[in-house]
């Protein structure tokens, strides 16, 4: 009894963040019948944030043991740092936008995914990486079909919105889980730090290619969060229907969940050491770079068609996991000075800032009496909200990758790793990439130009809620800075995408 | 000192730009004066930057580069140390002047002192906006010039296109929306393709023991010591080649030019024509030839000298079919900047120096070109040789400058033009006579197609579009001290271009003897691959 007690004693320490959010979550759901005013919810949901954020483990902390079931180590606290983060900016664009009368729950379920973003990150088991996924997956179901203020009559659209994303998420679910059964059945545990190590071993019981099935399937799982192709078919229709607030959350968590889990899986070895063998490692690394291809083709050339602007940005955030994916799969020789992985754990948290900066700005200018849905609807943009087109135009510089934004930095760390890369099919990737980007620049320079150099017939006239405000300065300003000072940052994505025992992914020969 | 001058040199305008978003659109001749008064302060660094630059006399035997000690910076600004064992690699904030970018950086700052002034009267919608993107564009501009780091050079190159959409798209003619897009995408497709290129010569350029360089001097140290393989330097150099001839432009690149050189508004197109083409011969003089020498005699001489000849016919005979004097001018744009490339690409010092020398010309007789085509559309606004002619009799000193412009610009003797393109042509004359006879059509037909243009516009009995009741008068004070300090560079370039030449020499010769040792390696296959 002692022993269990210790145990879980010893677990939440590790997860102390999430399991303040956790708990706050089921205050705010069991709060939620009651008749209480709206600010008070959202008051404790920032301070339940807030005492996440200072429970989080300082970076400098040493790595703790990797026996139980969380971790904490310099990549989980990364992502955990963004998570948490997230939800602040999400917490604070949300602000008096939520429906009084529900907002409690909508609040308790926005609270959840960050925590399971969190969880994601510290997982160090199978099963409870599953679990965390899952508690990303199922609170962004309630999200999906509540109503905000001002879409209650797209009831229609949310359904078939949260419909699409539920059954493509369910079965996301059982793919990872298939995976997770091969992994399980040929080491015999569900400790990701024992299975690493069996499998360094060559302790497996069933040999490579049950691992090549694992990978593949769990990858596939797990690139739906990504919105990688070809599993991104729900992306566009989903952020198309769904209430714009939980778009905003969603572009940013989905795939924040995606990238942690991968990082466990896969840029801290569990797959990769069974599969260090000549052969696999080259087919295991050119699964990324089909994944890397497609999404790019996708993401680039379909959404120059788009008009609807969150469909738009839906294929921007697919062509991104291409990028992302590069990244995945471009383990760096042993002395490059730029790997894969640290140019991944680098473009993490700018791609979180512009994308979630573009989607808060888009969301906060709609309002019931003048939508803002495609592109046009932005027309003039730059006379009536010179901030806030200004802000934006920093975040879609960011996204096409111009310098002065740290999107510039972000490229070109992929574009070095690819390069680098011990697959020389991956430089092939650096042009494929580059031809690809030049692709998609367009539609990202059509909404500026839209904003800047047409007039609107009907101007926007709605008042930017200055918390709502404040999160794009923020957003902007840290990708103008990380553009004029990207040192610090990258040195904490080389120790987050170190941590974990090594080797990574191309270290091992 | 001196480099206090650089940095004052770049922050200056940057500083305006910041007044003029201050001050805001209500208070324009304030905007006005403030940008006014930033680009002189620029020139006036620009001017000690120039006339004090000495060429580093201890230098490096085996390495082209070596920027004046005097006006070297060096900051780190992102450090990528992997391991704590070796030293890190860093990117630098690298900030120097030599022999090649000198008078570049003199013509940039000389140039945006006339592009302010034209804009004087001209601007009145946004002023603010307008006068803050044209300084940071100055910025920009003298950024790529003076960056000795490679990703440093890439972010200035790259950032020059944002003010420049901007110009074009909100203060250009009819079609802005058009030109702005497709010189933006055009550009920036190609120079993303570069990047490829130019991470593929960094990280191929490793020295055993050493981090990675982005250093462009070290990086032209090291492909001096050790080239990289010649099939893989001819990979990098077409993906080289595609950002930097989109840039220049080449032949089949150059479609978006005529567009946006014509669509943007007057201080834009001289900018654009006087100094933005130049980032691209300027990035082959400053990464291909250095860095990728073999495959510059293998592929990139064939290649761009076919193309540049092209060029210079096609945009002479365009230049030659146009009736609106701007697109004219373009074109004409198009033709000069072949010679440039036909002597760059002529691989040896005189080709190179005129190259070099070509730039500057071409920056001050086509930027005077667009000036003065500005104040004709200020006063008559149609820019349709069909429509205008006579005008010596209305405007004989705005004539006078057009008549010497020309003239300048075909390369009569005694001007700038003639001395940039007589080495162009040696230079390339040299090697594939062939090509610089083909060239030579192109200074006959670029006499044709001006002095039809001088003929028609200037001379025989006055023609003018109805203009109401304005009175249409002669330059006036401010349009002359745009127009006069570049005449008097051209005249002085045409008489005495010793000081111009012998500043860039060292460098010059240094590359050129690197592509001679190179030709002498690639004629000797059997010694080179037994190394």
């Amino acid at each position: 009894m002692e022993g269990v007690l210790s145990a879980i004693s010893g677990a939440v320490g590790l997860v102390g963040s999430e399991a303040v959010l956790i708990l706050a979550a089921c205050g705010l759901f069991l709060g939620a019948p009651f008749k209480v005013p709206g600010v008070r919810w959202r008051l404790a949901a920032l301070a339940a944030l807030g005492l996440a954020w200072y429970l989080l483990p300082a970076g400098t902390e040493a790595a703790t043991s990797y026996a139980g079931a969380f971790k904490s180590d310099a990549g989980s606290t990364f992502f955990r740092s963004i998570s948490v983060m997230v939800g602040l900016f999400m917490l604070l664009v949300s602000w008096g936008r939520f429906d009084e009368r529900i907002q409690a729950e909508q609040l308790a379920s926005v609270l959840l995914i960050i925590a399971g973003l969190g969880l994601t990150a510290a997982a160090n088991d199978l099963i409870v990486l599953f679990l965390a996924l899952e508690l990303v997956s199922i609170p962004t179901y309630v999200l999906l079909y509540l109503p905000e203020k001002g879409n209650k009559a797209d009831a229609p659209r949310r359904a078939e919105a949260a419909m699409k994303y539920f059954m493509l998420s369910v079965f996301s679910a059982a793919m990872f889980l298939y995976g997770a059964s091969f992994l399980y059945g040929s080491v015999g545990s569900t400790n990701l730090e024992v299975i690493r190590a069996a499998l360094r071993e060559g302790a497996d019981r069933s040999g490579t290619a049950v691992l090549l099935v694992a990978l593949i399937t769990l990858v596939a799982g797990l690139s739906f969060r990504l919105t990688a192709a070809p599993f991104h078919f729900y992306a566009p229709d989903v952020y198309e229907g769904a209430p714009p607030l939980t778009v905003t959350l969603l572009s940013v968590a989905a795939k924040l969940a995606g990238v942690a889990a991968l990082d466990q899986l896969v840029l801290n070895g569990v797959l990769l050491s069974g599969l260090s063998a000549p052969p696999y490692v080259t087919k295991a690394a050119g699964l990324f770079w089909v994944l890397a291809v497609a999404s790019m083709l996708v993401g680039n050339v379909l959404g120059l068609w788009q008009n609807n602007l969150r469909r738009l940005l839906a294929y921007s955030g697919i062509a991104h996991a291409g990028y992302m994916v590069i990244g995945l799969g471009a383990g760096g020789a042993a002395d490059a000075a730029i790997t894969g992985p640290s140019a991944l754990f680098f473009y993490v948290p700018i791609y979180t800032l512009m994308t979630f900066g573009l989607f808060a700005a888009i969301t906060l200018l709609d309002s019931p009496e003048r939508r803002v849905e495609t592109v046009d609807d932005l027309a003039g943009l730059g006379k009536s909200h010179p901030v806030v087109a200004f802000l934006m135009a920093v975040f879609l510089f960011s996204l096409i990758g111009l310098p002065p934004t740290a999107g510039f930095f972000a490229k070109l760390n992929i574009f070095m790793a690819a390069w680098d890369s011990e697959q020389s099919l991956y430089r092939v990737l650096a042009l494929v990439m580059a031809v690809l980007a030049a692709v998609g620049a367009w539609y990202y320079l059509r909404i500026i130009a839209v904003m800047y150099l047409r007039d609107a017939v009907k101007p926007l006239t709605v008042r930017l809620p200055l918390l709502g405000l404040l999160v794009l300065w923020i957003c902007a300003l840290s990708l103008l800075w990380f553009f004029l000072r990207p040192s610090a940052l990258w040195r904490e994505s080389v120790d987050a995408s170190r941590q974990g025992p090594p080797p990574a992914v191309g270290r091992q020969r | 000192m001196g480099k206090m001058w650089l940095l004052l040199m770049l922050l200056a305008p940057l500083a305006g730009a910041a007044a003029a978003l201050y001050l805001g659109d209500g208070r324009l001749r304030l905007v006005r004066l403030a940008s006014l008064v930033a680009t002189l302060a620029a020139l006036l660094f620009a001017a000690l930057i120039v006339t004090n630059y000495q060429t580093p006399t201890a230098r490096t035997a085996g390495e082209p580069f070596g920027s004046d000690p005097d006006f070297a910076i060096r900051m780190p600004w992102l450090i990528y140390s992997q391991s704590e064992q070796t030293a890190p690699t860093t990117v630098y904030l690298e900030l120097g002047v030599d022999g090649l970018s000198v008078w570049l950086i003199g013509l940039t700052a000389l140039l945006m002192v006339p592009a302010v002034l034209i804009s004087w009267e001209t601007i009145t919608d946004r002023p603010a906006a307008y006068y803050a993107l044209l300084l940071s564009l100055e910025t920009a501009m003298l950024g790529v010039f003076c960056a000795m780091d490679a990703v440093l050079f890439y972010v200035f190159f790259e950032f020059t296109l944002l003010p420049l959409f901007f110009l074009i798209g909100l203060w250009g003619g009819p079609r802005k929306r058009y030109a702005a897009k497709k010189f933006f995408i055009y550009t920036l497709a190609g120079s993303i393709i570069s990047l490829v290129g130019l991470v593929g010569v960094i990280l191929t350029l490793r020295d055993a023991g050493q981090p990675l360089t982005f250093s462009l001097t070290e990086l032209a140290f090291r492909a001096g010591k050790t080239p990289i393989d010649a099939a893989l330097q001819n990979w990098l150099f077409l993906a080289l080649f595609i950002g930097l001839a989109v840039k220049v432009p080449l032949f089949p690149f150059h479609t978006w030019l005529p567009l946006a050189h014509v669509e943007a508004p007057t201080a834009g197109s001289v900018l654009l024509a006087g100094v933005l083409l130049k980032l691209g011969t300027y990035g082959f003089l400053r990464l291909a030839l250095p860095l990728l020498p073999a495959a510059c005699l293998q592929i990139g001489q064939p290649l761009v000298a076919l193309l540049a000849v092209i060029g210079i016919l096609y945009g002479s005979l365009c230049a030659l079919a146009q009736d609106d004097i701007k697109k004219l001018v373009a074109y004409s744009s198009v033709a000069h900047l072949g010679f440039c490339m036909l002597g760059l690409f002529a691989l040896n010092a005189e080709g190179m120096s005129g190259a070099l020398l070509q730039m500057v010309n071409h920056g001050l007789s086509t930027g005077l070109l667009f000036l003065l085509v500005g104040m004709i559309y200020d006063r008559y606004h149609t820019r349709s040789m069909k429509e205008l002619g006579g005008l010596a009799q209305r405007l004989p000193l705005l004539s006078f400058f057009m008549v010497v412009t020309c003239l300048a610009s075909v390369g009569l003797p005694g001007l700038n033009g003639f001395v940039g393109e007589v080495l162009c042509l040696f230079g390339m004359y040299a090697v594939h006579p062939a090509y610089a006879v083909w060239g030579a059509v192109g200074i006959v037909l670029g006499a044709w197609y001006l002095m039809t243009l001088l003929q028609r516009v200037f001379f025989g009995p006055l023609r003018e579009p109805a203009h109401g009741d304005e009175v249409v008068t002669d330059m006036n004070r401010r349009e002359l001290a745009a127009v006069v300090p570049l005449v008097v560079f051209c005249v002085w370039i045409g008489v005495y271009p010793k000081p111009f030449l012998g500043a860039m020499k060292p460098e010059i010769t240094a590359l050129a003897e690197r592509l001679a040792e190179t030709a002498r390696q690639l004629q000797a296959p059997s010694t080179s691959a037994g190394e």
